[in-house]
């Protein structure tokens, strides 16, 4: 199941991101995904649930933008500076 | 407070993958990544192409556990190293850049990386190789790459492997290779029997144009 190497990869970016920008909480990441990935949005979600990082995304939920082509991208994170 | 980032999910391992891809540049070394389902026959291959090629080649055999494949390629008199994931169901760069520690680049004339057995998630994974080959035996069925098409859309040869089956099988050839064709017009379709060795020279004789940067049929 790709999603889980996905989602390993996608909990490490925003992480990176995360820290980049001063981010304390993440809400919201916003991916954009081709359809010859053939990534089950339903799988990619419940992997990222499993392995996201506490208490950074504790909260954070996916919303995943399909289009044709190959993309998988991170369009934009949304969250709470650290205090 | 939103962050526009507009990055790709697999950043990382495609920083690791770019780091192996000038590895293998600095040391001269085509990389083969070998894709397949389990059984299609990939090792049983190697050990075919190991016994009859005069180049140098070394192997980084991906399975979730045992070192099997790696113990079979070891016979041939190849340097191999074996990567467990203990779960993982496929190879990234990172792994396959550990296993190189492992490997004395400068011997070798040519690496095959054998992916972890799955028509699924390996496609996604960028190792740093200079060639994508995805290995398809006639007995897995004629609708196997419509049914997954990353493994064949982005493959730079198919091997058709076990065809010495065929008069076996009601395999229909025509169909199998039209539908690995609708995905990827113009990609080599090669056929090779491990058992018999037809098409191994063939093979052998694309691989030595494809590299010197001739014809890719």
């Amino acid at each position: 199941m790709h999603e889980v190497g996905i989602a390993q990869e996608l909990c490490l970016a925003v992480e990176a991101a995360a820290a980049e920008h001063g981010l304390g909480r993440i809400d919201l990441i916003q991916l954009i995904i081709g359809h010859e990935r053939l990534v089950c949005p339903e799988a990619l979600q419940f992997a990222f649930d499993l392995l996201k990082p506490r208490p950074l995304m504790q909260e954070a939920r996916l919303q995943i933008q399909g289009r044709p082509g190959y993309d998988l991208l991170i369009d934009q994170i949304e969250g709470e500076p650290c205090a | 407070m939103r962050v526009k980032l507009e990055q790709p999910v697999l950043q990382g391992n495609d920083a690791a993958a770019r780091a192996n891809r000038e590895r293998f540049e600095r040391h001269r070394l085509p990389v083969l990544n070998l894709i397949s389902s389990p059984g299609a026959g990939k090792t049983t291959f190697l050990e075919r192409w190991l016994a009859q090629t005069e180049l140098r080649v070394g192997v980084i055999e991906g399975d979730l556990a045992t070192s099997l494949d790696a113990e079979r390629i070891a016979a041939c008199g190849a340097q191999v190293v074996q990567i467990n994931t203990h779960g993982a169901c496929h190879l990234d760069a990172t792994m396959v850049a550990r296993a190189l520690d492992h490997l004395d680049l400068d011997r070798l004339d040519c690496l095959v990386i054998e992916n972890v057995g799955n028509l699924v998630c390996p496609a996604a994974f960028d190792l740093g190789e200079s060639l994508r080959i995805t290995l398809l035996s006639p007995t897995e069925g004629e609708d196997k790459p419509a049914k997954y098409p990353p493994s064949f859309r982005r493959a730079d040869a198919v091997l058709l492997t076990k065809i010495d089956l065929l008069p076996y099988l009601g395999c229909d050839l025509d169909r199998l290779t039209g539908s690995i064709q609708a995905l990827n017009p113009d990609v080599p379709i090669l056929y090779v029997s491990a058992q018999t060795g037809e098409g191994m020279a063939e093979w052998s004789e694309w691989l030595r144009q494809r590299l010197s940067g001739g014809g890719s049929t």
